[in-house]
């Protein structure tokens, strides 16, 4: 199943997602930051065919959710304005898997203490997801509005991911006494001009402060060590070119003139 | 005969007593899961949690953190978030509050201050519209 989420910053990108969907065979795309009517979407999404479902949420009006999937079989399982978890069955397990996309919202203007305190809630809504469905077959992704290497991603008390799916596969660590589930981060392999894909980021901003990593890789997939052998390291990309029209400009920087000011993120699992 | 040890205690120590914030809450709780005839129900989920005192950027001393969670057995057990709060485990008041739907956080300097802001999440446009739509797809 291929997946995508795209942060379109109000763009009006609905041609561009039919050819992405349609050159990337996308089976589910998830939007985030888009203010198109979701028949607008649809009327191009199935341009050819009648492939694609919307669907709707309840609480969620963050993202908007597309798939070749009847919606019925992408069941909600709960909500928050910026967090939507969906189940979805896999014929390779057997079995559900959740899939958890969110758009966390900017830091720019938090405090510490509120960041802390909304990763607590953003932790306890996975919390409560596995265990309302009774396993940890969970893939989050999506804007986190953090780099890979943040405090809040990494941290025992936030999404607990590690880069290294070795480490992931030991299910869990224990600080002071408690155990805390991994999370796996496959992104890490895009930072740098030597890591994975052409661009090192989905964002760019270049501010004149002192600490300033210009890309930024806000947008990722983290999974649980259960899922990690059925993940396609091959398939998951940063999306810099949809069908020959270049998303970044000729200085190789994001085009966020005539596109958004966030590449789409691909990725795949093998259920 | 030894004198009887005077009483150190202030006369006043038992008479301030306070509604604990969760108990506000599980009473909130009852209230909706009746007017719902039990479509809707709540969980009040507790968790233990660090919050700050006085040095903003260190979170060290120990708190509770109570998460305000409608449900829908109807639906799947489909459930929304609708608030959380984090307070001292001695030190109940102030406290933070955020409103998941309105995206805001408050400061609740006290009960009445809490009972307000919880009146005032109630009734927020966004709450009331996904409590309608859930009850007309039940």
């Amino acid at each position: 199943m291929n997946y995508c989420f795209w942060n379109l910053n109000n763009h009006d990108l609905a041609d561009l997602l039919y050819d992405l969907v349609d050159e990337q065979e996308i089976d589910l795309i998830f939007l985030a930051e888009c203010n198109l009517k979701p028949a607008d979407v649809l009327r191009k999404l199935n341009r050819n065919t009648n492939a694609f479902y919307f669907c709707a949420g309840i609480t969620c009006d963050k993202i908007q959710i597309y798939t070749k999937f009847k919606d019925s079989l992408l069941g909600l399982l709960s909500e928050t304005r910026r967090m939507t978890a969906r189940y979805l069955y896999s014929p390779v397990l057997n079995n559900n898997i959740t899939l958890l996309c969110l758009h966390l919202p900017s830091k720019l203007h938090w405090t510490g203490d509120d960041q802390a305190a909304y990763l607590l809630g953003v932790k306890s809504f996975i919390d409560s997801v596995e265990s309302l469905v009774g396993h940890k077959q969970t893939v989050v992704f999506g804007d986190f509005n953090m780099h890979p290497f943040e405090h809040g991603l990494v941290q025992s008390g936030g999404f607990h991911t590690t880069f290294e799916r070795v480490i992931a596969k030991r299910l869990v660590r224990k600080v002071e006494g408690v155990e805390f589930d991994f999370f796996y981060n496959p992104m890490w392999g895009f930072l740098g001009d030597l890591g994975k894909g052409k661009v090192s980021g989905t964002h760019y901003y270049s501010p004149a402060k002192p600490i300033n990593y210009h890309w930024n890789l806000f947008d990722q997939v983290i999974m649980r060590p259960g899922l990690i052998d059925y993940f396609d390291d091959e398939y998951l990309d940063i999306v810099t070119e949809i069908k020959g029209t270049s998303l970044l400009t000729e200085a190789g920087l994001i085009d966020s003139r005539r596109f958004s000011d966030h590449l789409p993120i691909k990725f795949c699992f093998n259920l | 005969m030894s004198e009887a040890a005077p009483n150190l205690w202030p006369e006043d120590i038992l008479e301030k007593k306070i509604t604990l914030p969760k108990n506000i809450l599980l009473d909130q709780a009852s209230y909706l899961s009746k007017m719902s005839n039990n479509i809707l129900t709540v969980d009040i989920k507790t968790s233990p949690a660090l919050i700050s005192t006085e040095n903003k950027d260190t979170l060290t001393a120990n708190g509770l953190r109570h998460e305000f969670i409608i449900k829908v057995p109807a639906l799947g057990n489909y459930q929304f978030p609708l608030l959380w709060i984090i307070h001292g485990s001695i030190q109940v008041y102030p406290f933070q509050l955020y409103s998941i739907l309105e995206e805001t956080f408050y400061d609740i300097s006290d009960e009445e201050h809490f009972k307000g802001v919880l009146a005032k999440i109630f009734s927020f446009e966004k709450t009331r519209n996904a409590i309608s739509y859930i009850m007309s797809q039940v």
